[in-house]
């Protein structure tokens, strides 16, 4: 399973993670600021190497998971995390990370956002895609909502120190890929 | 200490709400396996297949906190907080009834909001969140009544009896959480 893009310069893969990427995934996952934002507690790298030993064997007939990771001239630049994949309502979530070692413009989000939905619309048959996306990060916020409509706002979701802030729900449908896929041919 | 079940005397026929034991999950068990126009259980997650009883048992009892609601001893509905999150005190809230749901603002429905009280206070939770389908609109009045607010709608969300449905999202927050 792999999907493949190429702009003029560049060619982008995505393919599921398999044991070669355990290093890659651990070193993102550690990352403080991906921590920050991902994950809604602290956890330690026993923690941590659990989770991407379970990211790396999860499967999406299975465990209802999948993580894809995108490559741009095989080089790792972030990976998709599908989950609570619902085989009767055709929808799933989705996590996005872009690889915190490399300096990214917005072309790289980007395609990683329609590489994911790509994958979730063209391979696997998806009805929709949604993510929860934290109010304080705006960056993945603009991203998102390229895409994506912004379905619900949940208020107070998530401690931040002494604060709760707003987790915002944003989806899409097979219908606004097509949408999208048709303008852009355009 | 917090008591496991209330119960209200006074009421013109008996209501009382305990956290739910062997004999109520079977009794629950014999409602979601009749045929309705309604999902037994509304989860962001989507429909389950059809459970067996051990799973269905194993989901009230370690995935969520099932409470049942007895009028005259007899099983009258069920609320359940599942996907309980400690980090966050926050929990998913599912609710049914056999027979109609209480009126918004009425006695019955005053008891149904102790008893939502003292399940969150005993998980240890400020924000309850709840699903519900466009159509489920007596649902959406007694939430909203209990201090439900709404929070948006995941769009053909939830596919049930050959079609996708939309799902409106619905929170309580307590005071402590207001303002963040």
């Amino acid at each position: 399973m792999a999907v493949e893009v190429t702009d003029n310069e560049a060619v982008f893969v995505a393919r599921r993670v398999d044991a070669r990427d355990k290093a890659t995934l651990l070193r993102w996952y550690g990352d403080p600021a991906i921590q920050a934002t991902l994950e809604d507690e602290h956890r330690s790298l026993a923690q941590l190497r659990q989770k991407v030993e379970d990211l790396v064997s999860c499967d999406p007939y299975e465990d209802c998971r999948c993580v894809i990771l995108c490559q741009r001239d095989s080089r790792p630049i972030g990976m998709a995390y599908f989950m609570w994949i619902n085989w009767i309502s055709r929808t799933a979530e989705v996590d996005l990370m872009l690889s915190p070692e490399l300096s990214h413009g917005p072309l790289t989000g980007y395609l990683m956002m329609v590489k994911t939905a790509d994958m979730a619309f063209r391979e696997f048959n998806l009805h929709k895609m949604y993510g929860f996306i934290y109010g304080d990060n705006r960056r993945s916020l603009r991203l998102f909502q390229r895409f994506m409509h912004v379905e619900a706002v949940l208020k107070a979701y998530a401690k931040r120190g002494s604060r709760y802030e707003d987790v915002h729900v944003l989806g899409a449908l097979a219908s606004d890929y097509d949408a999208f896929c048709k303008k852009y041919r355009q | 200490m917090i008591p496991a079940a209330i119960s209200t005397r006074d009421a013109p026929r008996m209501l009382s709400f305990a956290e739910a034991a062997g004999k109520d999950l079977r009794s629950l068990f014999r409602q979601y396996l009749q045929p309705s126009e309604e999902p037994f259980f509304l989860d962001i997650a989507g429909p389950e297949p059809r459970m067996t009883y051990k799973d269905f048992a194993e989901y009230c009892r370690e995935d969520a906190a099932t409470w049942v609601i007895l009028r005259d001893d007899q099983l009258a509905g069920f609320f359940l907080l599942f996907d309980i999150q400690p980090g966050l005190e926050l929990a998913n809230l599912d609710l049914g009834s056999f027979s109609s749901l209480p009126a918004p603002n009425s006695v019955e429905a005053g008891e149904w909001d102790e008893a939502l009280r003292l399940a969150s206070r005993k998980a240890g939770v400020s924000r309850l969140q709840l699903l519900a389908l466009p159509s489920q609109e007596k649902k959406i009045a007694l939430c909203e009544s209990l201090g439900f607010r709404p929070e948006g709608a995941l769009r053909e969300h939830f596919f049930h009896r050959g079609r996708y449905h939309d799902m409106v999202v619905l929170a309580r927050l307590e005071p402590q959480r207001h303002g963040g």
